[in-house]
């Protein structure tokens, strides 16, 4: 038994359902581009380019081992073979999937992968948020946006590709992942008959619940990229735009898992040449992810804004 | 040879920054103080995103108690990438794992620069910091149970660091024998940086160079790190106020009320006096 889903502007044929990624598609619908399977994985690649602690790969695969979820090889940018650790949880074996070693699959067919999330802008662009020195939150702030009316594009990553001369941004999962105490601290509304004893989790033993978006709040079409906003540490709460090559260096820097494969960084150098870039600093001030997205907001509206408080 | 950690241990709130801020600039002798915000190459030894980058996955979708089990195998691979000295800054208690490997593991280790202070004066910045109560601060130094990082419900950009009692820690890695230590006081810091620093760079087995150690000791002081929060704030800045808040020696006994100095000297007497905080 297998099935068919649509992500990435990928089409994925699974052995599993997986309600991350939406509903599936007819399976006479389309010739899958990436297979996943069970199976057993070899201990080694031969001629390994990079190997980690947890991780060995060349410019054509990876294998990466997850303690207690699962080992994952991923090949060609077009298969990725799944053998569990026993008693492993299904929803972390899925969690998993769709993280590193997608991510990688993606960069094997030459598209970039960056740390975040992306959202729908009115004018039918992206707006990518990008975690830096700020590594927290940006999936809460992305939540309290997607509540406010505007749609999510992907969460985790940004994946990013070429289409003619233009970046778009692809879109990804149809859910967030997202921590009780963020659900309570960002007040985000929850689904209607959620309960956190019965809620889909990531892994029974966190809480860290998969929230399913709504119908009305994702965007399942590629976007040209056109923002993209740098989440980091400043002194004081301010947006301000990057320009010249530092933009390049700011996008290539925050890769997202940058050891698991070879990259090709011409996606994001032709994003930081399409796209305004901003660095969003937070202050040194507590925030919540609800006065960040207001800021967002607003400068959504007016990119002009340079800062606000 | 793969022993090239030296681990940067202490207490919270003893001193640690600082002898990052001044190995980082001995070591990079930059021309200007260094950023900082940029010293991610001595980042701590429980920092998330540096575990989820060499792992290669996030460490967000495992129970705490799994990650704990990895992060001994993390630093072994670090510590094997090459042969250059790695500075890790820890505040987990010398421990080992549930499942018995030593979370510091010796073949990984060059050894260990313990960085002790006073425990009236960690009590009155590790309150500040946390923006704890004094009392509520003092009963945690006691705390067998005490821990660093614990989000409820939650992540954090650090993992969850046990620190048993401020005592507790010291002995724990003072006493322990699996890796060379060295002890490092804050207040010999203060009092004669260049000597302290010295002692610590030759411990590591690395050349002193007087006029590099100079400049270094002048562009970590505490009023150049203090200087650069004020400028553009610091990644490790506690939720209220600054990281660099005085510096000083001698402000619990100014700031403690009586009974606190005194529940303290009961709860840490011995190691107290051991190290000259009679």
């Amino acid at each position: 038994m297998s099935f068919l889903y649509r992500v990435y502007d990928l089409t994925f044929e699974l052995p599993f359902e997986s309600p991350e990624l939406g509903d599936s598609i007819d399976p006479a619908s389309a010739a899958p581009d990436v297979i996943v399977t069970f199976g057993a994985v070899p201990d080694t690649i031969p001629a390994a380019a990079l190997t980690g602690a947890y991780f060995q790969r060349t410019a054509a695969q990876l294998r990466l081992d997850i303690p207690t979820i699962a080992v994952y090889h991923v090949r060609d940018g077009r298969a990725i073979t799944i053998q569990p650790y026993p008693n492993a949880p299904e929803s972390a074996i899925r969690t998993c999937l769709f993280d590193s070693p997608l991510s990688a699959l993606l960069h094997q067919r030459g598209t970039a992968t960056l740390a975040g999330c992306a959202l729908r802008l009115p004018d039918d662009t992206a707006a990518l948020l990008i975690k830096g020195q700020a590594m927290l939150g940006v999936s809460t702030v992305a939540a309290a946006l997607w509540q406010d009316g505007f749609r999510l594009v992907s969460d985790t990553f940004c994946a990013l590709n070429r289409r003619g001369k233009q970046v778009i941004a692809l879109p990804g999962l149809r859910c967030q992942w997202l921590w009780r105490n963020a659900l309570e601290q960002a007040a985000l509304d929850l689904p209607p008959g959620f309960t956190w004893e019965s809620a889909p989790r990531t892994h029974p033993a966190l809480p860290r619940y998969r929230i399913d978006l709504p119908e009305a709040a994702r965007w399942t079409a590629p976007l040209p990229v056109s923002r993209v906003y740098v989440f980091n540490f400043g002194r004081e709460v301010a947006v301000k735009k990057v320009e010249g090559v530092r933009k390049v260096e700011l996008l290539n820097g925050l890769i997202y898992r940058p050891l698991l494969a070879e990259l090709n960084a011409l996606p994001t150098v032709l994003a930081a040449a399409q796209a305004d870039v901003y660095e969003l600093f937070y202050g040194s001030e507590p925030w919540f992810a609800r006065d960040v997205a207001a800021l967002l907001r607003a400068h959504f509206l007016n990119p002009t804004l340079e800062a606000a408080s | 040879m793969s022993n090239t950690i030296v681990w940067l241990a202490s207490y919270p709130k003893s001193g640690n920054t600082w002898m990052r801020a001044f190995l980082l600039n001995y070591l990079l002798d930059p021309p200007e103080p260094h950023d900082i915000n940029h010293m991610g190459s001595l980042f701590t030894a429980s920092t998330r995103w540096a575990f989820d980058m060499m792992a290669g996955f996030a460490s967000a979708h495992l129970p705490s108690a799994a990650v704990d089990e990895l992060r001994p195998t993390i630093y072994r691979h670090y510590a094997a990438i090459d042969e250059t000295l790695k500075f890790l800054k820890v505040h987990d208690a010398f421990r080992h794992t549930a499942a018995g490997d030593p979370m510091f593991p010796p073949e990984a280790t060059r050894g260990v620069v313990y960085i002790l202070r006073n425990p009236l004066d960690v009590a009155v910045s590790f309150a500040y910091h946390q923006d704890a109560s004094f009392e509520d601060t003092v009963w945690q130094m006691n705390d067998p149970d005490a821990e660093l990082g614990h989000i409820p419900d939650g992540i954090g950009g650090q993992f969850t660091q046990p620190l048993t009692t401020w005592s507790g820690h010291v002995t724990g890695w003072v006493d322990q024998t699996a890796l060379p230590v060295h002890v490092v006081r804050y207040e010999d810091m203060t009092a004669d940086p260049a000597a302290a620093f010295t002692a610590v760079l030759r411990f590591v087995g690395m050349e002193v160079d007087s006029a590099r150690l100079e400049k270094a000791v002048r562009f970590s002081s505490f009023r150049e790190l203090r200087q650069q929060e004020e400028k553009k704030a610091f990644v490790e800045r506690p939720s209220t106020g600054n990281f660099f808040r005085k510096g000083v020696v001698g402000s619990g006994k100014s700031e403690l009320s009586p009974e606190l100095i005194a529940q303290i000297h009961a709860d840490h007497a011995a190691v107290m006096a051991r190290f000259g905080y009679g």
